[in-house]
């Protein structure tokens, strides 16, 4: 009997240890993890040399003090400021959308984090260079959870709770000392002829409506993307005090619109032309610069113009800076 | 040969006349009627004020910066791509040509897009320029693939298509180069005239203008070419000035279209053929009635694109293609369109 | 085949294994050269399954995958584009031209841009893509383009000038109504779309090989069994039946096995525009009097040809490449315009 008992009480103890286990399985080598697609993948458990498609998995392995071994770009020639032009010295593979193959597998990646929707067609070419993990990167709530599981992945849980804890932190703090009762209305859109306007769960939009901003393109509607083209008419009439142009048309055509000169915004020098890091918002470092940016642009009486390089210096840790 | 008497001739000009009157008074009510929808609908009641008594307010700013020059715009670039498919039908004696069969839409599309994306220093005005030579080098590449008028007509379609699809996968490769700036370009490309307004109409009509002033000037030289080179020869017509004259004057029409609004497909090929279904009375009327049906086809055209799935605004290339689609694949249809493979009138 | 019979070479019986080795010497190069540089010595033993990891990578994953399906699509062009310009008597007539491809275009533009309304309707974000379905999409949107030109031509007098219309005019608006789609709805999709439509063989693997191989085999199966129709498709309906030719018959069976060959390739790797052009003019060009070598040249110059093209777009493009329709449209048009002054 008194076997019998012992059996049971180590079966139970081993049923509740596997019990236990998190969604983290850990054997000696490798974790599964489950990305974005629901596929789960068996990533090393040390990844040391990093690819990622997008900024956002290069900003979050800057900001725990990991150089990735290869990232695509937005434009040739153009490192982004708020990563402190550190991309210069990493491999180039091309535009996220068409990250050139070869390239990728020259440099020997053992980990490959990517933007979803434009690499998700592909998956099984990735794979075979090297475990694939695509990840939405639209939303902030998916932005908590990227920088959570890259950080675990990484080897750097603490500095990604860190980081998701801080940027919370920041978000209260900005959005207190936010002047209360004024609701600016604002866009964040592509500008050129048809102007794409991002819905308020988009990460950038949604820094700005925590700063009390109303976004005029709203919620994304069930079953909808998470930004929509809006019309002329509609920008009229909705008429936005503040607007945020992600800066990639250098002629900047939307300005020969008809009705451009008519909009308060305009009239008020209130249309501000943003950087990368509002199209890439989901790292930690972006989301920063965001809530920086945005704070000021809207409010510029209460908070101070924004140095991107030095705050974002404040995300990098010392020994990648030099 | 009924109309020999005087009397007779007369009322077919007025017949024709009627008819011209009649499409501009349709396409008038069309763009009238128009003016109420949109993005944001307008009720007839608040329309008249905003259209007679501008005040400055939002209605009267969607009304008259937004959709009475848009809708304009869109007449006025029908009416010169259809006075452009006509020019070229007659000058190949080809039924089948149009602006975009004869490579002449991409010819002008590529410059520019080269344009837009490699020189953004040149302003915008100088892009019909850019386009005219462009598209006049097209149509010649296009004509001298295909021998012009003398080799097999299928020739020059399958010969200006071949020329547009070289220029498009130009165009598609200037834009992949791009970049970003991608997502604007296409919509352009399929046609569009959202945020055209008086600046735009204006530069656009001096162009079609001109092509359309020139193509009723030159009428009895389209009646001649209409029958055939020889006769037109023999009636002592200078083939050498004329032809390349009237090329001209097809493609001034579309380079300042496509400047503005970027290629309108089917618009060229297909008003040409329904305005000749009403038997116009001589290559004047023809040009008019096409003109008006052209402006017409593109105006209803651009009310539904910005109307049918609102907020979204739909390229007009893509209402174009399926209202004058449908023409064309009829036209091709009918059983003595291969026989004649000539243009009747 | 009425159209160019230039002056070509003097003809040997050299000239088609001439070729082959040609092919098979691209070949080779493409899968030696490339944006990486292997050494020479660590191609071969990757293509033995030695050699380091990363040589294996990008020879067996990437570039000899890719190489292999743009050897296939060429051929399906090339073999498409022949049997097209027998059966319309017009030496311009391509399956690119003729709404096979447009159709497919339509139809992968539609389901990219929609697809993912009906697989997961209450996501927030764009949902699951199903790429794999894609050629299998591709394809049946050039066989349904085919099937309504076929149908529209078979109502009057079923003949190639015709066929030539209904393909030209139906091209043209399905393509109208492809370029209005995708800039109306597509902008979150843009890149991939424009990918797609300038005909490419960006990470094209081993799948899309196994997609496009059995219905080579299958068109190059039944090729020599139409031989002799083909022969006489080349005269008027009247004088083709009264060689005991079953003129409506074998006209159908030519056209579907080109739709077929043209749709399926479409599917996998795009539009890639006029190989099926010009790829029968050069084999006639080389073949000279020797009519019976046209067709081995066409299969092994549309081989040749997408090839050397692809290897152009990779080197030229370096990072960001240029699709290989981009290509062959740049390179073909010359050789377009000198062929085509020539035809009477």
């Amino acid at each position: 009997m008194r076997n019998y008992l012992r059996l049971l009480f180590a079966a139970g103890a081993v049923a509740t240890l596997v019990g236990s286990a998190s969604a983290l399985a850990q054997d000696a080598k490798t974790l599964s993890i489950v990305d974005d697609r629901g596929v789960t993948v068996k990533v090393p458990a040390e990844p040391k040399r990093l690819a990622t498609i997008s900024y956002v998995g290069a900003d979050i392995a800057l900001a725990l003090g990991i150089k990735p071994v290869a990232t695509t770009y937005m434009e040739a020639d153009r490192e982004p400021a708020y990563l402190l032009g550190l991309t210069k010295g990493i491999a180039k593979i091309g535009q996220r959308a068409q990250p050139n193959l070869e390239l990728l597998s020259k440099a020997k990646p053992d980990l490959i984090v990517a933007i979803r929707r434009y690499t998700v067609g592909n998956a099984a070419q990735f794979q075979k260079i090297a475990p694939y993990l695509a990840y939405n990167m639209e939303l902030l709530s998916g932005s908590y959870k990227e920088v959570d599981e890259l950080s675990r992945i990484l080897g750097k849980p603490e500095r990604g709770k860190q980081l998701n804890e801080q940027f919370k932190k920041d978000v209260a703090d900005y959005a207190a000392k936010a002047p209360k009762g004024i609701h600016p209305r604002f866009a964040v859109m592509y500008g050129g002829d048809n102007p794409f306007a991002f819905h308020t769960e988009n990460t950038a939009a949604s820094i700005v409506a925590a700063l009390g901003g109303d976004n005029i393109a709203g919620p994304t509607p069930t079953g909808g993307r998470f930004g929509m083209n809006i019309s002329l008419e509609d920008l009229l009439a909705k008429d936005p005090e503040v607007i945020f142009i992600i800066d990639y048309y250098p002629e900047r055509s939307e300005q020969n619109s008809p009705i451009w000169p008519m909009l308060s915004a305009v009239k008020n020098h209130r249309v501000y032309y943003v950087d990368d890091e509002w199209a890439e918002t989901n790292g930690p470092i972006a989301r920063e610069m965001v809530l920086r940016e945005a704070a000021h642009y809207l409010y510029p009486d209460t908070f101070p113009k924004v140095d991107v390089a030095a705050e974002a210096a404040k995300f990098i840790p010392a020994d990648l800076r030099k | 040969m009924t109309a020999g008497t005087a009397v007779g001739k007369g009322r077919e000009a007025a017949r024709s006349a009627a008819m011209t009157i009649v499409l501009v008074v349709v396409a008038a009510s069309v763009i009238a009627c128009g003016l109420l929808v949109g993005a944001r609908p307008l009720s007839p009641h608040a329309l008249l004020p905003a259209l007679f008594w501008p005040d400055g307010k939002i209605d009267s700013i969607l009304v008259w910066t937004l959709r009475l020059p848009r809708s304009l715009a869109a007449w006025v670039g029908g009416a010169g791509l259809g006075v452009s498919g006509y020019l070229l039908q007659t000058l190949t004696r080809n039924p089948l040509a149009g602006p975009g069969l004869a490579g002449v839409t991409y010819g002008a599309v590529a410059p520019i897009v080269a344009c837009f994306v490699f020189l953004p220093w040149l302003p915008s005005v100088y892009y019909p320029l850019v386009g005219t030579a462009g598209g006049f080098a097209a149509a010649l590449v296009t004509f001298w693939i295909s021998h012009g008028g003398t080799g097999r007509p299928l020739h020059l379609a399958l010969g200006g298509i071949s020329v547009s699809l070289f220029l498009g996968a130009v165009v598609t490769y200037v834009l992949i180069l791009s970049g970003p700036q991608t997502t604007s370009l296409l919509f352009w490309l399929s046609g569009g005239f959202q945020g055209r307004s008086w600046v735009q109409l204006e530069y656009m009509s001096v162009w079609v203008g001109v092509g359309a002033l020139g193509a009723l000037a030159s009428h009895r030289v389209l009646g001649l070419l209409a029958l055939s080179e020889d006769a037109a020869a023999g009636m002592g017509l200078q083939l050498t000035l004329w032809k390349p004259l009237l090329l001209l004057f097809s493609v001034l029409p579309v380079a300042g279209i496509v400047s503005v609004a970027g290629p309108v497909a089917f618009v060229g090929l297909a008003a040409p053929h329904i305005a000749r279904l009403i038997k116009p009375d001589g290559p004047g009327w023809t040009i008019a009635i096409t003109a008006t049906l052209g402006g017409l086809m593109v105006a209803t055209a651009d009310i539904v694109a910005r109307s049918i799935a609102a907020p979204r605004e739909l390229p007009v290339g893509i209402i174009t293609a399926l209202i004058g689609g449908p023409v064309f694949i009829y036209l091709v249809q009918r059983s003595n369109f291969t026989s004649t493979m000539g243009v009747e009138r | 085949m009425t159209a160019a019979r230039l002056s070509g070479p003097s003809v040997s019986a050299w000239t088609l294994p001439f070729f082959a080795l040609l092919a098979i010497g691209a070949l080779a190069l493409a899968v030696f050269i490339g944006v990486v540089d292997i050494p020479p010595s660590q191609v071969v033993a990757a293509l033995t399954g030695h050699g380091p990891a990363t040589a294996r990578s990008i020879i067996m994953d990437i570039r000899l995958p890719r190489v292999v399906t743009g050897i296939l699509a060429g051929i399906h062009f090339a073999v498409a584009g022949l049997l097209l310009q027998a059966i319309t008597r017009n030496p311009l007539a391509d399956p690119s031209i003729m709404g096979v491809s447009q159709g497919a275009t339509l139809a992968v533009a539609a389901f990219l841009l929609f697809a993912v309304y009906i697989h997961d309707p209450g996501s927030n974000t764009l949902a699951v893509l199903p790429t794999e379905w894609l050629p299998a999409v591709g394809m049946l949107g050039g066989l349904i383009a085919g099937g309504v030109i076929y149908a529209l031509a078979f109502r009057r007098n079923l003949g190639p000038l015709r066929i030539t219309i209904c393909g030209i005019a139906v091209g043209a608006v399905l393509h109208a109504l492809a370029i209005g789609l995708i800039a109306g709805w597509g902008s979150e999709r843009i890149e991939i779309l424009l990918q797609w439509l300038s005909g490419s063989l960006y990470a094209r693997s081993w799948e899309h090989v196994v997609f496009l191989l059995p219905f080579t085999v299958a068109g190059l199966a039944v090729l020599p069994l139409l031989r002799r129709p083909l022969e006489l498709l080349r005269f008027d309906a009247p004088i083709a039946r009264s060689f005991g030719l079953s003129y409506r018959l074998q006209f159908s069976l030519a056209l579907a096995l080109s739709c077929c060959l043209a749709a399926s390739a479409v599917g996998v790797v795009g539009p890639i525009v006029f190989v099926g052009l010009i790829v029968p003019h050069l084999a006639r060009f080389f073949a000279g009097r020797r009519s019976s070598a046209v067709l081995p040249l066409t299969i092994v110059l549309g081989a040749l040809v997408v090839t050397l093209c692809d290897l152009v777009g990779r080197l030229a493009g370096q990072a960001e490449e240029i699709p290989i329709g981009v290509v062959t449209a740049i390179c073909g048009v010359p050789v377009l315009i000198a062929l085509l002054r020539k035809v009477p």
